[in-house]
């Protein structure tokens, strides 16, 4: 017997082209494709090293998403984004998914790296909790910058497990288009045009819950204007990686074309392709979303 | 505590923002660089409808200019919207082809005239040819228009000349060329939607 709280609310799809606002993640398979994917990437990247870490990272997040995460957490699917770090701040259990990742990540990774695992070990788990929080709020400046990678990356694992089956039982009519993930209130990481449940329709990818959300194509992601919106691209103007700016806000979303390149990964391509980013940069727009394997802000 | 709206973050050049790669020792200086000799390229972005029949589908539609803000744009692209609830991205065959059409070097761009009997086309202006057309239209009707039946019943048909109208029309546009068509009488009325 099921509880009546895990029936799922959704309909069944009238049409298989119906539009789907949400998809939900499988992270265990998202994760092992993506720790491949930043290998492949890893071959001729000038951050070779980098990729590689993540890499391997990724591979302990592919490890470990198959394990037993504890006891469900208490979420209200009936609230707007109920998985956001206002709902869900007091919440400990994945201090254990950080701990486990860290000694999982620690034989894997070079020296230097390793005694900044070790480091980050040694600090309380209060004082994990008050970090995780900080940058779920976006205060990434709160968080030592090394340490930031590992942190998140535990919360991701931890949170990602749990999405898909809050997204059963969310209404997915209620699902509003918005800039921020519907499920966890976090920034995506970059748009994903692809060719389910119909060609060239425009999914965000969430920075930490892995949940897809849905995001009408020539609207600015960030301020929902559509009035000067241009697409940038390196020699091909149907390059499979883009970026889309917007004159409104000045801000710019990376699109990731699947439906030219099905090996693309949100997070591996979107950090395999600063070199787009510092030339919108150059050009006066700012990014608009946050990739867990990069988490930049201004220098102090 | 929660965010409400997008931050915005520059990612710009080594070592002007902090991030776990620099934390980590990791960053290259060519991480940025590496791509210089690579063209960047920009096209404008906008959305619109096919207007070449009443099903009104939606494009997704990539154009570019010279550079300047005034400047015109060319269309270089043209897709299906996937967001459209009509056609849900996809196009017919004349649909795909639109972007051959808009840059056609055969598009009519003014009135063109050939006299019977001869092989020439010849400009005219669009006076000329309102001219004409409403001339030609009069007399025919004047000669050929059949007000009462058989049974002496008033039918006012006019089946010599037919009317050949667009299909990419609002309700109300569409009420305006069947109150035009039928007040003068005229039975045959399409619309390109057919071919």
């Amino acid at each position: 017997m099921s509880n009546a709280s895990d029936i799922p609310v959704m309909p069944i799809d009238p049409s298989p082209l119906a539009l789907k606002p949400v998809l939900p993640a499988k992270p265990a398979a998202l994760y092992s494709h993506r720790a491949k994917r930043l290998q492949t990437l890893a071959e001729d990247s000038p951050l070779a090293d980098y990729l590689k870490l993540c890499s391997s990272l990724v591979g302990v997040q592919a490890k470990l998403a198959e394990t037993d995460m504890g006891p469900a957490p208490e979420l209200n699917a009936a609230l707007e984004q109920p998985m956001s770090v206002a709902n869900t701040h007091d919440n400990r259990y994945w201090l254990a998914q950080l701990q486990t990742l860290l000694s999982e990540a620690l034989p894997l990774v070079p020296a230097n790296v390793a005694e900044i695992i070790r480091e980050l070990m040694q600090q309380s788990p209060d004082q994990w909790a008050e970090w995780g929080n900080s940058l779920r709020q976006g205060k990434f400046s709160d968080v030592p910058a090394q340490y930031s990678l590992f942190i998140w990356a535990a919360m991701s694992l931890y949170w990602s497990h749990w999405a898909p089956a809050l997204i059963s039982r969310m209404d997915a009519n209620a699902i509003k288009q918005e800039s921020l993930c519907p499920v966890c209130g976090s920034h995506p990481v970059a748009s994903m045009v692809r060719e389910e449940p119909r060609e060239g329709l425009r999914y965000l990818h969430c920075s930490l819950c892995e949940t897809e959300w849905h995001y009408v194509r020539a609207h600015c992601t960030a301020c929902n204007q559509s009035e000067s919106m241009e697409l940038w691209s390196f020699e091909d103007h149907q390059a499979a990686v883009r970026i889309e700016t917007c004159d409104d806000c000045n801000g710019y979303t990376k699109m990731l074309f699947v439906t030219k390149s099905p090996q693309l990964d949100a997070v591996a391509d979107d950090l395999a392709s600063l070199g787009l980013d510092a030339q919108l940069s150059e050009k006066g727009y700012s990014a608009t979303t946050v990739n867990p394997l990069l988490l930049a802000h201004e220098a102090d | 505590m929660t965010l409400n709206r997008r931050q915005f973050f520059k990612l710009c050049a080594a070592g002007a923002a902090t991030s776990a790669i620099s934390a980590l020792g990791l960053m290259s200086e060519k991480a940025y660089a590496a791509v210089r000799e690579f063209k960047l390229l920009r096209a404008k972005e906008t959305r619109n409808n096919c207007p070449y029949c009443s099903v009104g589908c939606g494009l997704l539609m990539y154009s570019q200019g010279s550079g300047g803000k005034n400047s015109e744009h060319a269309i270089f692209h043209i897709e299906g919207d996937a967001d459209h609830p009509v056609n849900r991205g996809a196009l017919c065959p004349k649909g795909a082809g639109l972007v051959d059409y808009v840059n056609s070097p055969h598009r009519l761009e003014y009135p063109e005239y050939r006299a019977p009997g001869s092989n020439k086309w010849q400009r005219i202006s669009w006076e000329e040819a309102f001219a004409r057309i409403g001339r030609l239209m009069k007399d025919d009707r004047d000669a050929n228009l059949i007000e009462k039946n058989a049974d002496g019943v008033t039918v006012n048909r006019w089946l010599t000349t037919g009317m050949m109208t667009s299909s990419g029309m609002s309700n109300e546009s569409g009420i305006a060329t069947q109150k035009f068509a039928r007040s003068l009488g005229l039975v045959a009325i399409d619309t390109i939607a057919r071919n």
